[in-house]
């Protein structure tokens, strides 16, 4: 009986030695202090300063939480704020914010990052390896270049979404905002061309005061270096040689029968699809881009009649042409400003031409400033829209 | 009990009601009537509460006196003068002092060795309400009441054939319980039959006052938190069980009916399920399904969510929990724990209360727990939301027995889920499934339905199906499979193809 009471008695103590562990562990949500962005620049004497955004709740509720019950309020602009800590690295300024912070630290919310563009320039692989090796911060946060301080962009206090973290997050899901994210970012920096594109993002001021930041192009890293920014243009371009524009508006100038300039005409793409297709004729390297889409027309300032087919096969035809000099032209400027090939071009050859690739593939970054590129658009107007001829 | 030779009932009359009147000393509600019988020396004994006395007088006593007045002869010629439908003669002390407690009176005569007991028992008892506890909109209103016959007589006029059995049997020392054991002969499992008989066989207690009693003494694990019978307080219920195969048994003096052997789908089935068409019938089910399972880990989800797991909570709303949990003193564990038990509390003193306090009790406990906790900075709105919805969920289970049992296993998920987290939730989880599985009902595993892997076992599971898919019995025997005769699916005349 007492060897009974005794067992017993163990089993209950182990029982509860979880219980008694567990509860070490345990953070509740208000010990937490929620990044919701961050940015890192460089600082003096090549150090980093780390801007975060914390998420602070409004302390105006304190008197009862009466307005607790009603959700804690809307999420106003002022319960986001903005701190700074230097540090060596990415982990050395983060263990510094958290002596400055009363709350513990926490990456797992933090939906954007943003690099500073001087310390892109320097080079961000390593300030990385910090994100990716840390447990909290998700793979699915979306990565900024910024046109001067990514702290510039933090501290902005947008009107329509609750913060930057929020509105830089929603820009980037739209088809043309080129939302990269961490992963995405890895795998370019790492797949065979060692070339990114990342949204360029910069702050823009209204003289009514209202500020907010957007995208404005496309900064290439190569080596995980920035070594250019691009405009807007570019960046529609790239993304559809990188074969990510599925829908996107084109405006064209649209030539008569006798050759008169008889105005621009806007097409609305959709079921846009990138094919490159390399070749590789004795030492001349060349890719073809081709291009296939259905596109109805959204603006017609021309005299061409688009209900008829017959002509609108003519402005197919130029708006084709058109599409054909653009992509080249991006194409060759990437080529010539920055030689990074972010267009996934070598995983093309490397899938055509394995053995090939296998022994170049040193000279690869020789190899692409000097690949011929040629352009076929292949888009068809299935639509004029919901009108007729035009107003002309 | 007593031998033969003691307990026989001795021709000397006085001899046996020396006997008696020992048995009954200090007893003011037994009667002894002596009467002359003819010639012949008489008496009868009653309890007064329990026996009929105008019918006594009527169609026992004046006939007696009046009839044999100048006649010979004994109880026989007794006996074919009595307008009363129903007696027996009894020849032992001890069949005597049953029927007494039964309310029968029983006659006794000079120089006879047997006695006769007129089956004249009349009581005062409930009438046949609407069962409170399984309410439902479409089906029939009766219930079970405390009187086994009338019990016994719902039964049977369900189901009218003679392979309705009822088999009876006395349970208690002193309670001396009529509990009967009902089932159909051709569709149930005679192992099934000895089995019960069996447990009920080894009952050896002093009283069995309700059928709780004896659902505590013949279960499987007794050891377990979860009800092993299924427990209605409906006719139809017992007939639908009978019908598939199940045994019940029904105890005098509880209008609630045992049912054996059930699986843990039982719980989450209501009667109405098959009374209504079988789309909500079925869509009904997995809501309650759903439902009880955030019943058993909703709170203890939330727990772990907020204190182990917060990067789980979308972002917006996480921001508004930190808002709201700004001010609150405690752990999310010790608040839950609060809510969880002062909601426990409010729903136990609403349901001891009389109704019309009850409603008294639910405005203070909605203002209490939804209102003041919160402005008072004890708990945080979530948290309430995740209690009431618990809550909720918890009276979703149409069976109290199984409902009670998951509101009691919802602490310890709760204490695991605020120490160790998910794998805390998933350990407890983990737990209650393995013991879930190892569980058995009457021999039958608990969870048969769900593991088996044949369509149509689970036909009366996962969904509702229509009747006239349901050919076959859900239950495991071999015999008897088919319950219906083939092609019941209704239609149009020629199949809908005339033009």
């Amino acid at each position: 009986m007492r060897l009974l009471r005794k067992f017993g008695m163990t089993c209950f103590l182990l029982c509860i030695l979880p219980l008694i562990g567990g509860c070490w562990d345990r953070t509740e949500v208000n010990d937490l202090g929620l990044i919701m962005a961050a940015g890192l620049d460089l600082a003096e004497n090549g150090n980093v300063e780390l801007s975060v955004q914390v998420f602070t709740p409004n302390q105006s509720s304190g008197e009862g939480g009466s307005n607790s019950l009603m959700g804690g309020g809307s999420g106003g602009n002022n319960s986001i704020i903005v701190q700074s800590a230097t540090g060596t690295d990415f982990a050395d300024a983060a263990a510094k914010l958290q002596e400055q912070m009363p709350r513990k630290v926490f990456w797992g919310h933090g939906e954007v990052f943003i690099f500073g563009e001087k310390l892109a320039r320097q080079g961000i692989l390593n300030q990385m390896d910090f994100i990716f090796r840390h447990p909290q911060p998700r793979e699915r946060a979306y990565v900024f270049v910024s046109k001067g301080d990514a702290k510039e962009i933090l501290k902005i206090i947008p009107k329509v979404e609750r913060d930057v973290a929020e509105t830089l997050r929603e820009m980037a899901i739209l088809p043309f905002g080129m939302g990269v994210s961490l992963k995405d970012l890895s795998e370019m920096l790492t797949g065979r061309s060692k070339a990114a594109v990342v949204p360029l993002v910069d702050k823009r001021v209204e003289p009514e005061g209202n500020t907010f930041p957007y995208i404005t192009g496309a900064a290439v890293l190569k080596d995980g270096k920035l070594t250019g920014t691009f405009g807007d243009k570019v960046k529609r371009e790239t993304q559809l040689i990188r074969n990510k524009l599925k829908r996107t508006n084109v405006t064209f100038p649209v030539s008569g029968n006798r050759g008169k300039d008889e105005g621009m005409m806007t097409v609305r793409i959709v079921k846009g699809r990138t094919s490159l297709i390399p070749v590789i004729r004795g030492h001349s390297w060349s890719i073809i881009v081709r291009f296939d889409a259905e596109a109805s027309i959204l603006q017609n300032e021309t005299r061409v009649n688009v209900t008829k087919p017959q002509e609108l096969r003519g402005v197919e035809e130029q708006l084709n042409k058109e599409i054909e000099k653009r992509v080249a032209e991006t194409f060759r400027l990437i080529q010539r400003e920055t030689g990074a090939d972010i267009f996934g071009a070598s995983d093309a050859f490397w899938r055509k031409y394995p053995k090939v690739w296998l022994k170049e593939q040193r000279r690869w970054d020789e190899i692409f400033p000097n690949v011929n590129v040629r352009t076929e658009s292949r888009v068809k107007i299935l639509s004029p829209g919901f009108s007729g001829k035009s107003y002309k | 009990m007593n031998n033969d030779s003691e307990s026989a009932i001795s021709p000397r009359l006085t001899e046996n009601l020396d006997r008696i009147k020992a048995l009954y000393a200090d007893s003011y509600d037994v009667v002894f009537h002596h009467l002359q019988c003819g010639e012949k020396a008489a008496a009868v004994i009653y309890l007064t509460g329990l026996t009929d006395s105008d019918q006594l007088n009527q169609f026992v006593l004046e006939p007696a006196l009046r009839k044999m007045k100048d006649q010979e002869g004994g109880l026989g010629a007794l006996c074919e003068c009595l307008p009363v439908s129903s007696f027996a003669k009894a020849a032992t002390l001890d069949q005597l002092i049953m029927e007494i407690g039964n309310g029968n009176p029983v006659l006794l005569m000079e120089d006879e060795d047997q006695a006769l007991s007129f089956s004249l028992a009349k009581w005062e008892k409930r009438s046949i309400t609407e069962p409170e506890a399984e309410s439902v909109v479409r089906g029939p209103r009766e219930g079970f009441v405390e009187t086994l016959i009338d019990n016994v007589s719902l039964i049977r006029r369900k189901l009218k054939t003679p392979a309705l059995k009822m088999k009876s049997m006395r349970i208690g020392r002193y309670s001396q319980t009529e509990v009967v054991i009902a089932y159909l002969n051709d569709i149930v499992d005679p192992a099934l039959i000895k089995e019960i008989e069996a447990r009920l066989g080894r009952i050896d207690v002093d009283g069995i006052l309700e059928s709780g009693n004896i659902e505590e003494l013949i279960e499987d694990n007794p050891y377990s938190p979860f009800p092993q019978m299924q427990t209605t307080e409906r006719p139809d219920v017992v007939a639908a069980n009978l019908l598939e195969g199940r045994a019940a048994v029904l105890v005098e003096g509880t209008p609630i009916v045992l049912v054996m052997p059930t699986s843990i789908f039982t719980f989450l089935h209501s009667p109405e399920d098959y009374y209504q068409r079988y789309y909500i019938g079925s869509a009904i089910r997995w809501l309650r399904y759903l439902f009880s399972l955030i019943a058993l880990i909703g709170p203890s989800f939330y727990v772990a969510v907020v204190t182990f797991h917060q990067e789980m909570i979308p972002t917006t709303l996480l921001l508004n929990m930190t808002k709201s949990r700004e001010q609150i003193p405690f752990p999310a564990l010790v608040e839950a724990l609060l809510m969880e038990i002062t909601f426990e509390a409010l729903r136990e003193a609403g349901v001891r209360l009389p109704k019309q306090i009850g409603s008294a009790v639910s405005i203070v406990g909605a203002l209490v727990i939804g209102q003041a906790a919160i402005a008072a900075g004890l708990v945080s709105s979530p948290m309430v939301m995740v209690v009431a919805i618990t809550g909720i969920a918890s009276f979703l289970i149409p069976h109290f027995t199984l409902g009670i049992t998951i509101r009691l296993l919802r602490f310890p998920m709760m204490l695991l889920a605020g120490t160790l987290g998910f794998f805390g939730l998933m350990m407890g989880f983990a737990l209650i499934l393995t013991h879930l599985f190892s569980l058995r009902s009457f021999g039958v595993p608990y969870t048969s339905f769900a593991t088996v892997t044949h369509w149509n076992q689970l036909k009366d599971v996962s969904v509702r199906a229509p009747f006239w898919k349901m050919n076959r019995r859900p239950k495991t025997g071999f015999w008897n499979r088919y319950r219906q005769g083939s092609h019941q699916r209704p239609g149009p005349p020629d199949g809908g193809n005339k033009t």
